[in-house]
């Protein structure tokens, strides 16, 4: 459906969707059709969060470039 | 002659004579640190001096785990102690209890300087302060990758929002070359838009230690940098110039860690709220439809059309019978002035006057009212009741 989702956009839009829904001017039809996006959106969401793994990375000097590189801390 | 005494005797007599006096068992003693051997017994050796003159110093131990930095040559210090002697080699030396730093007065004079100065300049206003993003999607780091900073930042952001990645840019965070490098790190960030936000910063330590965080071109680097920027220096209590020139300042890197992810606990809350929301939003819209439907349902005229029907054809039938009414009325009005007219019309009939003998004379079906408009031989018609006659006039009198 969308390229990337992020997190922000994905609630975001479905904060506007409450809005909508929340307006008096709305058709039953056109609610309906909120309310699916709606809780599509907001499946998204805590996806999106469920899904999310830390990732920590170190900037490491390469050819007077900085690059990245998986970085573990290391416990005291 | 006096007695000779012993070396040992000797140097036993200057000990005791030296612990008994009051002044040298509570000193206090400020010069600079030279000669100093951090010993692998954790006891500290060194020395203590100023232009004339040198004392040897040990700090046991006990007394150097309290120590808030590490004793280097050169370093200016006040220390608290007792004079103590060793006998076997006659020397005596100062016993540290507590040693502090001093020119330590002079950075705090230096901080309160450069904190004015860069005050006047405007990089501190707080109309220069940006907001932090709600949701980062990369954080960056600036601090010593080996230090407690960069462990609590992760552990707390990984609690609250692992979303984010976290980008750690690894920095001195101590010493002459810090400054430098905390500046190449900000300014990459910067330059490459490496990051949604970031936190400059390091765990506690002395004045010195957290020095390079007061470095000027440390302040305008992160006062130009386009990112928004938490500085988490030290504890609460420490204050750098960083923490003011920073969009936020943060009493720690954890605190760094808590202002700089959302909770990812309170989206999972506000993503079920927002939910429910939108089904009671949904229900709410479809029972005020449900009811408007009701109402149009049980209007009497859509459920039974000839109600209104009957109402109309009942105005249509009254106002009918009203117009006969109205018309009859009028008719025998103008039946009733007829009849009456009819009567005095015959009360005023000549044909009535006839009746009675009178007559009427007309010449050429004009009504003569005068003979002297007329002359002798004319005929005139004189007509009676019954019948008329042409008559010639014979004579005109004047009566």
């Amino acid at each position: 459906m969308q390229e990337k989702q992020t997190f922000e956009s994905a609630i975001t839009e479905l904060e506007s969707i409450l809005e909508k829904l929340e307006g008096q001017d709305t058709t039953l039809e056109e609610a309906m059709q909120l309310f699916e996006k709606g809780v599509a959106l907001s499946d998204d969401c805590s996806k999106l969060l469920e899904q999310a793994q830390q990732k920590v990375s170190i900037l490491i000097e390469k050819d007077a470039k900085m690059v990245k590189k998986e970085f573990e801390p290391n416990e005291k | 002659m006096q007695q000779a005494l012993s070396v040992s005797q000797l140097n036993q007599y200057i000990r005791l004579r030296l612990e008994q006096d009051e002044v040298l068992q509570q000193v206090c003693v400020s010069g600079e640190l030279s000669n100093v051997t951090l010993h692998r017994s954790g006891h500290i050796y060194l020395k203590l001096k100023d232009e004339k003159s040198v004392i040897s110093g040990v700090m046991f131990r006990f007394s150097a785990a309290n120590l808030d930095f590490v004793p280097k040559d050169g370093m200016s210090v006040t220390v608290f102690g007792t004079i103590s002697v060793y006998e076997p080699s006659g020397s005596y030396q100062i016993k540290i209890s507590v040693m502090k730093q001093t020119g330590l007065g002079d950075l705090m004079a230096q901080f309160e300087n450069r904190k004015k100065k860069l005050s006047e300049m405007g990089l501190f206003d707080e109309r220069h302060k940006r907001p932090l993003p709600q949701f980062p999607k990369v954080i960056g780091v600036i601090t010593s990758p080996t230090g407690a900073a960069i462990r609590d930042i992760i552990r707390v952001c990984s609690r609250r929002y692992p979303a984010a990645e976290i980008v750690l840019y690894p920095a001195l965070v101590q010493g002459n070359e810090a400054a430098a490098s905390l500046v190449r790190a900000v300014e990459w960030f910067d330059a490459n838009r490496a990051a949604d936000v970031l936190i400059v910063g390091r765990g506690g330590g002395s004045i010195e230690d957290l020095w390079c965080f007061n470095d000027e071109a440390l302040a305008y680097a992160i006062y130009n940098c386009e990112i928004p920027t938490v500085s988490a220096v030290g504890h609460e209590i420490d204050y750098t110039i960083c923490d003011f020139v920073a969009d936020v300042r943060a009493a720690t890197p954890s605190m760094a860690g808590e202002l700089v992810c959302p909770d990812q606990n309170e989206y999972f809350k506000k993503i079920s709220w927002m939910r429910s929301r939108l089904s009671d939003l949904l229900g709410a819209k479809y029972s005020t439809f449900a009811s408007k439907f009701q109402n149009l349902q049980s209007n009497a005229y859509l459920s039974d059309p000839e109600k209104l029907l009957s109402r109309y054809s009942m105005r249509l039938d009254q106002a009918t019978s009203m117009l006969v009414t109205k018309q009859q009325a009028i008719l025998q009005q103008y039946i009733h002035r007829f009849d009456k007219d009819v009567v005095k019309l015959d009360a005023l009939s000549p044909l009535k006057t006839l009746s009675r003998g009178f007559a009427t004379v007309t010449d050429h079906s004009k009504i003569v009212s005068d003979f002297s408009d007329l002359a002798v031989g004319n005929v005139v018609t004189v007509r009676l009741k019954n019948s008329e006659a042409d008559c010639e006039i014979k004579e005109i009198r004047k009566a």
